[in-house]
């Protein structure tokens, strides 16, 4: 027999409604407590529960359904939810406030969403949530990078709800999981990889999330690329193009990174390549590689929620978010030096850190599968991150710069990151820890001979390439941001590409549509006056020919006047006298119309 | 003994209330509003009370003065009428309130005392028509109900509601003469007025002239009662003239009563089996229907004036109601009555949003909205809801209705209504989204600055049943299964062909 439970998702968006009850402390210690209360909630869950609400005749929404898979998400959802309301403590607008649990509340939603219905409303509003949270971020360009995040999440959730209604015609079914091949699949594939930023599909990433608030970028890096993969995992596992789409985010995400001087777009690209990993794991679809694709899920919000909240607490600190610009932090900053080694350590897989066992296990699953080629390109990615992070801790901390200003960051920041730090190392040196909360059962040996080599390859290939550089550039060495002008002009080929005959036909693209919309907008405003200035202009010619010169200036006349006043108001026709002639005309219409025939 | 006569209380029951507040006003002006408000209050009570009293037992059969059906006059309540009877007198008891203070500024003072009487012979009639089940009785409150009307449109201070009223007055009088024509023809066949016994007789003679033209009549008839296009040119000055209680009352409670009249004598009277096997006519009214959504969307855009726009969305509403009610299948029949409720709930929260922006500011047209919503947060915040509730936006209940009449053209195959209905989403949304636009995003032009920066949101009377109404919009999507669960049997009813 089913038993109920209360869905974790409806404590963070209830909750939500009453932020703007409390005030001050109170509304701080309200916030926390409903994250808390969720994370309980969420803790109290045991497979195999339900919620099922009734909705219209014949249909039932399932907020409710739990197995193994949807509580590990759901246990690190929650978990980060409440780490991310402590570090978002001094964060005092209402309106991040309430969208920050919105989130909070979306993701648990989509984890638990037994139907695809519901799934969709919370896949929709985490791309709200989302997006206001961006706008709030203080940078220039957020309001457009909001925009541009939330046309490409319309996009996602239309193709979302697209393959649910092909898939529930074919099938008759509403339950989450594999869809109907052909388009349905199709659209499916593509609203999963707006979320999970596949390689095409990925652009809003490090667009949007660099310009949100300090503490929006930790509640953001978490949800909207995980709730995909969860998604991935749900509907379809084991599939190779997308274990090889997997890899090549893996690589291009590096890269990508390597060639950033922002930050936080640094830590996007970042994302862009770690979820590579997950997608990995979950197409190559083997036991192994699943448990390792939502493993890395699960180690990488914890780190990743970590260096997002230690780059916003620099950023918070310093108000500069350049590596070129930062610098000489480590004696100023200790503590959050301490939090981001202990991230960059997790997310480069050093061996006694979370990301270690993870990484490690999707790799090994390639392996497995003879996938020689993916292997090669986790391992690969596995290098460039490590230097990305050697290099990310070298200039924010370590490197020259005199003209800082910075402070430690507050007690709740401090106290989030160190919860956060915690558990990257409590899970690396435990790993059975999380071994026993994955959906299949494990047998895996992370600290194994292989794994350890592998590893160890990957230090001496970063090693000798950082060597390689630092010999290069000892000398200049004061001139730190050259050493990024090196992969910069690497990349610029391909940068220039994609900036100047891509962006050109974009904007063309964009100039006709403007047009054409204005063109749109122009004739809505007045339908029925701008439909006759069109007809009369065009016919304009026409009537010059049948009527006299005299009336065809007046109506010239006319017309111009008409244009002028556009979009006007017209009084369409009243009296008495014309409604009782179109009463007597519709009589006429309904007689003819009956006894036609029965005559 | 009491419960008995339920069903004839409800008509009584305003009637003694429209004199006692005409010879009350006499004495005392003030009191005529609480005696309407406790009037409409009382009746509310009993109209649940007979839907209770209809859904556990089963229609109720009520004989005026003891006459047996065929001679005497027979009142019925089934699962239909109760549910309209509810529906209007909700909206009549917020109307009530909401005039409260609004008429105070639209009408002279010496008018207030017979505008309550007006208004309650209005809802008197109202009632009369939902519960009788004689033709001619019917009639009889129609007429009073429309003279009530014409005489409130016209009790506005503007010279151009007494033209309103007088177009209003024509045309009403030959939708009325119309309605008596067809009732004549039916008589003349049978020989009785009563529909159920009506209902029994008409079968053999449905391939007579003599019916088939009495039917369009009837159509003609309440097309105009109804303003379905293109007979609705007194709608859009009477709604947007007539003081603004008036406004959300007539535009609510009047048209849905035609479209009540409507469903009775197409479905009740005539059968289903009539008006689609015998005669070719429901195709036509469906395809007028459809054309009066999207005329009526189109003419909304041109509108500059903000309750003049809401005129035209009405016609265009008015229209889906109709399409669902003229596709006669189960499923879009349901849509055309549950879009009575909601094109109830939202066109009555969107005419006191603009009779309270009138109220504040004295502001009409939608240029003059610029920036309102700083001001008047709570009026703008339900003009919003109530709106997206027109668009169709889920989880609002606009959209369930929509829905289901999509569905039910969908299921008669008839796939360009659905066209037609998406269609005018999109229109519907056009003319909405721009005073949405207006109300939030811009800037007050500076010589309106004063009165926007001055307004503030109306005084209670007026605001709560907005909001109330606002919610309703929600909250009515979210359950819609309460009020389903009594149009489904009442649609059963009507085309099971009892």
């Amino acid at each position: 027999m089913m038993d109920m439970a209360i869905p974790p998702a409806f404590i963070p968006i209830a909750g939500a409604l009453l932020v703007p009850v409390f005030n001050g402390n109170k509304r701080k210690a309200y916030l926390l407590a409903v994250s808390v209360a969720a994370l309980i909630a969420t803790f109290m869950l045991v497979p195999g529960v339900e919620f099922n609400l009734p909705f219209l005749t014949g249909y039932t929404l399932a907020l409710l359904h739990v197995d193994t898979l949807s509580l590990v998400v759901g246990y690190i959802f929650a978990f980060i939810g409440v780490v991310a309301m402590l570090y978002a403590f001094r964060e005092e607008r209402t309106g991040h406030q309430i969208a920050a649990l919105v989130q909070i509340g979306s993701g648990l939603g989509i984890v638990f969403a037994g139907d695809f219905f519901t799934l969709f409303i919370f896949w929709e509003l985490l791309a709200v949530s989302s997006v206001i949270l961006i706008w709030y971020g203080s940078d220039t360009g957020s309001r457009d990078a909001g925009m541009r995040y939330i046309l490409m999440h319309i996009f996602g959730g239309g193709c979302l709800l697209g393959a649910i209604a092909l898939n529930a015609s074919a099938t008759g079914s509403f339950i989450v999981g594999p869809v109907v091949p052909g388009l349905s699949f199709l659209l499916l594939m593509i609203a999963i990889g707006v979320n999970a930023a596949f390689i095409p599909l990925h652009v809003w990433l490090p667009d949007s999330y660099p310009r949100s608030s300090v503490a929006g970028g930790v509640i953001l890096c978490v949800f909207t690329t995980k709730a995909a993969i969860y998604l991935l995992a749900r509907t379809a596992s084991g599939i190779e193009a997308v274990a090889y789409m997997g890899g090549l985010m893996v690589i291009y995400g590096v890269v990508f990174a390597l060639l950033q001087n922002d930050v936080r777009k640094l830590l996007s690209y970042h994302i862009v390549s770690q979820v590579g990993y997950m997608v990995a794991g979950i197409g190559i679809g083997t036991a192994l590689a699943i448990n390792g694709g939502i493993a890395h899920l699960f180690n990488h919000i914890l780190y990743k929620a970590l260096l997002f909240m230690c780059i916003g607490a620099v950023i918070a600190a310093t108000g500069r978010h350049n590596l070129s610009d930062l610098g000489g932090l480590a004696r100023k900053m200790p503590v959050t030096l301490i939090a981001c080694v202990v991230a960059a350590a997790a997310i480069s897989g050093v061996p006694g850190f979370n990301g270690f066992i993870s990484k490690g296990m999707v790799i090994g699953a390639a392996a497995q599968e003879h996938m020689v080629f993916l292997e090669i390109a986790l391992i690969v990615g596995s290098i460039g991150t490590l230097l990305s992070f050697v290099k990310l801790t070298y200039y924010i901390f370590f490197a020259k710069n005199d003209s800082i200003e910075a402070q430690e960051a507050p007690l709740p920041m401090l106290l989030a990151m160190g919860i956060a730090a915690f558990c990257c190392i409590l899970y690396g040196l435990f790993p059975s820890l999380l071994y026993t909360l994955l959906p299949f059962p494990v047998d895996y040996h992370a600290f194994g001979i292989a794994h350890l080599i592998e590893t160890g390859i990957v230090g001496a290939a970063a090693a000798v390439i950082l060597f390689l550089g630092w010999k290069l550039f000892v000398p200049k060495e004061k001139r730190v941001p050259e050493f990024m002008e090196i992969y910069r002009a690497a990349g610029n080929g391909f940068v220039w590409f994609c900036f100047s005959p891509l962006t050109l036909t974009a904007q063309a693209l964009e100039s006709v549509q403007n047009r054409v919309i204005g063109h749109l907008v122009w004739f809505s405003q007045n339908p029925v006056v701008a439909l006759w200035i069109l007809v009369i202009s065009v016919f304009l010619p026409l009537i010059c020919l049948i009527l006299p010169g005299k009336n065809v200036s007046a109506l010239q006349e006319n017309l111009a006047q008409t244009k002028k006043s556009y979009p006007g108001n017209i009084r369409p026709i009243q009296g008495s006298g014309y409604g009782l002639f179109l009463v007597s005309l519709l009589l006429l219409v309904y007689f003819i119309s009956v006894f036609r025939i029965s005559i | 003994m009491i419960p008995d006569h339920l069903t004839i209380l409800i008509v009584i029951i305003p009637l003694l209330g429209a004199y006692t507040t005409l010879l009350a006003g006499w004495v005392k002006r003030r009191f005529c509003f609480p005696i309407a408000m406790v009037t409409i209050c009382i009746q509310f009570c009993i109209s649940l009370a007979l839907l209770y009293q209809v859904m556990k037992t089963g229609p109720l059969h009520y004989n005026l003065g003891n006459w047996l059906p065929p001679w005497g006059i027979e009142y019925v309540i089934d699962p239909l009428n109760g549910f309209v009877l509810v529906v209007l007198l909700f909206l009549s008891l917020l109307c009530c309130m909401y005039s409260k203070r609004s008429i105070v500024a639209e009408i002279e003072e010496k008018k207030i005392v017979g505008f309550y009487t007006v208004f309650l012979l209005l809802v008197a009639g109202v009632c009369g028509i939902a519960v009788t089940g004689d033709l001619f009785n019917l009639y009889v409150f129609l007429e009073i109900s429309s003279l009530a009307a014409y005489a409130l449109v016209a009790s506005g201070r503007e010279k151009k509601a007494l033209f309103a009223s007088f177009n209003y007055l024509i045309m009403g009088s030959v939708s009325a003469c119309f309605i008596l024509i067809g009732i004549g023809h039916l008589y003349i066949a049978t020989g009785t007025l009563n529909m159920a016994d009506l209902a029994r007789l008409l079968p053999p003679l449905y391939g007579s002239p003599l019916i088939q033209s009495a039917f369009i009549f009837f159509i003609v008839g309440l097309s105009i009662k109804t303003a379905l296009f293109p007979l609705h040119l007194w709608l859009p000055d009477a709604y947007s003239y007539a003081p603004s209680a008036v406004s959300a009352l007539i535009a609510t409670v009047m048209s849905k009563m035609g479209v009540y009249a409507l469903i009775r004598i197409l479905f009740t009277v005539f059968t289903p089996a009539f008006i689609i096997m015998e005669i070719p006519i429901m195709e036509l009214f469906c395809w007028i229907a459809a054309i009066a959504i999207i005329v009526g969307s189109v003419l909304a855009i041109t509108q500059t004036d903000l309750k003049m726009m809401l005129a035209y969305s009405s016609i265009s509403q008015m229209g889906y109601i109709l399409l669902g009610i003229g596709i006669a299948n189960s499923v879009a029949m349901t849509g055309g009555i549950l879009h009575i409720l909601n094109h109830a709930v939202m066109k009555g929260c969107l005419f006191m949003v603009a009779g309270a922006i009138i109220y504040a500011t004295g502001l009409r047209t939608i240029d003059d909205l610029k920036g309102i919503s700083r001001t008047m947060p709570l009026t703008a915040a339900a003009f919003f809801i109530a709106a997206a509730s027109m668009i169709g936006i889920p989880p609002t209940v606009g959209f369930m209705s929509k829905w289901f009449i999509a569905l039910g053209a969908l299921e008669s195959g008839q796939w360009f209504f659905v066209v037609i209905i998406l269609a005018s989403s999109l229109l519907t949304a056009i003319y909405f989204w721009r005073v949405f636009e207006y109300m939030y995003f811009r800037e007050p032009d500076m010589a309106r600055q004063a009165a926007v920066a001055g307004a503030n949101d109306p005084p209670a009377s007026m605001l709560v049943p907005i909001l109330i109404l606002a919610a309703a919009c929600i909250l009515c999507g979210i359950f819609v299964a309460v009020p389903l669960e009594v149009i489904e049997p009442s649609v059963t009813r009507l085309l099971g062909g009892n």
